[in-house]
């Protein structure tokens, strides 16, 4: 048997020092440490449900070795938030309805923490597009796109009213200025996308970086609807194939 | 769904990883895990010793080094598609990491990972193909460099060794005149695999004259491949709508779909020369001497 390996996990602020065999996933290490509010849907990353902030950036858990993430900044939904003190983008997910079955909801509200973080003010578009890897076979998608719409406004919201009463410096402090201050710029898809999917050299290049750019759309049109009721209608996907298995869906019906 | 059993190896250089991958049996590189995290509790990948080169430092960054761009083969689709350097040098290429499955996955996927894994749908290969990009593979042996397209052998096939790492993919500057686009089409607007890709570049001179062309396509044969025929038939000559067309026929005619597949036929002819015509409108506009 291989030897176990010393991993170091800090999860939701917390540390912990664990001894896991090889061959655990992250997903695996955090739900066996109590942290089930990451949930197991698929283990195959088609669906989202694992979803968890690594060192900031949104990754399916499932397709993390914990040791891949030994020493890692791990936070799960329930750290954003808890029953007592929701987060911002919890209360609005509560609040529009988005929450049905709720087996994806904390995999859509990191996601969505990803997404506000660059992107204070995103276009249904870049919504759809930003939660694309989450799956919902509740929903339908309507509401949890209305929940992102209302915490963002919420959140520009908070920011504004703490901008109002606090002097310039104090803005620097603060869970909700904390959460829009990031600078819009860090260039999520939508200004990294030019404006048609002709692209002309350096000149194209700079007006690509524009604000304003349609972003995705100019590879998915604007509607980027996800068109799924097979992929919404259950978390598995739908051969339970592999994605890297060429041509899943269509090629053989 | 747990996972086989295997041994772990972190090395810290590039020297110890191919040390590592030439003489451990059953050794196999992991960088984002989601191909291969997959495959493992698929079964259809049993590593005995699982060797993470993630960390490698030699495997990240993107520079633009003289004449050319080179790309850590560790660097994630989300890198490529925030990188500036890409963005002024490469745009087809962030047009197509923007395409690329979705925001959790592109956070961990490599591209790398993705030139190994050499799927019939890879998003890189078709943009990277336009670019005239190669491969530098190492060993203990030493190291090679390889084009895109010879790398590329076909369905989840490629020249390179089991105890080769990919280094870096690299592609020389693109001409500041050329122009390029592309577009995947699949089941699904966003996070889907490809049903098609196609990718193009063209490149004019003052006269409107057809200098450079690349016109490459994905998922629509077993492999990423070149439609060199169509290539041929564009330069030299004013690229008119009449030509685009014919390109656009000749497209078609390198690819290669399976049995029950052959709408892909028309589709790749159909999105060649809507991009074509985009990629000229886009010569156009800027014109050799605008
Ligand atoms: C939900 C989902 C959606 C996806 N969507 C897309 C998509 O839209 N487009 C697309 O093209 N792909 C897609 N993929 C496939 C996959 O994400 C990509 O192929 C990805 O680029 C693989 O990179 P990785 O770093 O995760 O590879 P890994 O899983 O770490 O490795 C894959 C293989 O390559 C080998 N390897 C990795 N790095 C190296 C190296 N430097 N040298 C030698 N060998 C190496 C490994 O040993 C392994 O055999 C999707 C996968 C999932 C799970
Ligand atoms: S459980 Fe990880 S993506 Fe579904
Ligand atoms: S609320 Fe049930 S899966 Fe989304």
């Amino acid at each position: 048997m291989p030897n176990k390996r010393k991993v170091v996990l800090r999860v939701n602020g917390r540390q912990h020092e664990l001894a896991l065999d090889p061959n655990v996933s992250l997903l695996q290490a955090l739900r066996d440490l109590g942290h089930t509010d990451v949930k197991n849907g698929c283990e195959i990353g088609e669906c989202g449900a694992c979803a968890v902030l690594l060192n900031g950036k949104a990754v399916n858990s499932c397709m993390v070795l914990a040791w891949q993430a030994d020493g890692a900044e791990v936070v799960t939904n329930a750290g954003l938030g808890t029953m007592d003190k929701p987060h911002v983008i919890q209360e609005a997910f509560a609040d529009a309805g988005a929450v049905q079955c709720g087996y994806c909801t904390p995999g859509m509200v990191i996601s969505t923490k990803a997404l506000l973080d660059r992107n204070p003010d995103p276009s249904e578009a870049e919504i759809r597009e930003a939660l694309s890897g989450n799956l919902c076979r509740c929903t339908g998608y309507t509401q949890i796109v209305e929940a992102v719409r209302l915490a963002a406004e919420r959140l520009r919201d908070g920011q504004l009213a703490v901008a109002a009463v606090a002097p310039p410096t104090a803005l620097l402090k603060g869970e909700r200025v904390a959460e829009s201050s990031r600078s819009p710029g860090g260039p999520g898809v939508a200004a990294v996308a030019p404006p048609t999917a002709s692209l002309k050299g350096e000149r194209a290049a700079e007006s690509s970086r524009s604000p304003g750019g349609p972003g995705v759309a100019a590879v998915a049109p604007p509607t980027a609807s996800l068109k799924g009721e097979r992929a919404a209608g259950s978390l598995r996907s739908p051969s339970g194939s592999a994605p890297s298995g060429h041509e899943k869906r269509g090629d053989r019906r | 769904m747990s996972l086989p059993m295997f041994e772990v190896e972190r090395p810290q250089s590039l020297g110890e990883a191919l040390k590592i991958l030439s003489e451990v049996k059953g050794a196999e590189p992991i960088a984002g895990g989601t191909n291969l995290m997959v495959d493992m509790r698929k079964g259809t990948h049993r590593p005995r010793v699982v060797v993470d080169v993630a960390a490698l430092r030699d495997l990240h960054g993107i520079e633009a080094t003289g004449p050319e761009v080179v790309i850590g083969a560790a660097t994630t689709i989300a890198e490529m598609l925030e990188s500036p350097i890409l963005m002024k040098h490469a745009p087809v290429l962030v047009l197509a990491c923007s395409s690329f499955a979705n925001a959790l996955i592109r956070n961990r996927a490599t591209v790398g990972g993705n030139l190994v894994t050499a799927a019939p749908c890879s998003d890189t290969a078709p943009a990277l193909l336009t670019l005239d990009a190669e491969v530098k593979l190492a060993s203990v042996r030493g190291t090679r460099r390889v084009p895109l397209d010879r790398y590329l052998v076909s369905a989840f096939s490629t020249v390179r060794r089991s105890d080769e790492l990919l280094v870096s993919v690299r592609f020389p500057i693109p001409s500041a005149t050329a122009a390029a686009a592309f577009r995947k089409m699949g089941l699904r607007k966003v996070s889907c695999m490809a049903k098609v890709d196609v990718a193009v570049m063209l490149d004019a001179d003052a006269a409107g004259r057809c200098t450079n062309a690349r016109i490459a396509i994905a998922a629509a044969s077993p492999i990423a491949v070149r439609a060199r025929a169509a290539e041929a038939a564009l330069v030299g000559k004013p690229i008119t709508p009449e030509a685009i067309a014919a390109a656009a026929g000749l497209t078609a005619k390198a690819a290669a779909p399976r049995a029950g597949s052959e709408y892909k036929l028309s589709v790749v002819q159909g999105l060649a020369r809507r991009l074509l015509a985009e990629a000229a409108r886009a010569l156009e506009r800027g014109g050799t001497h605008a």
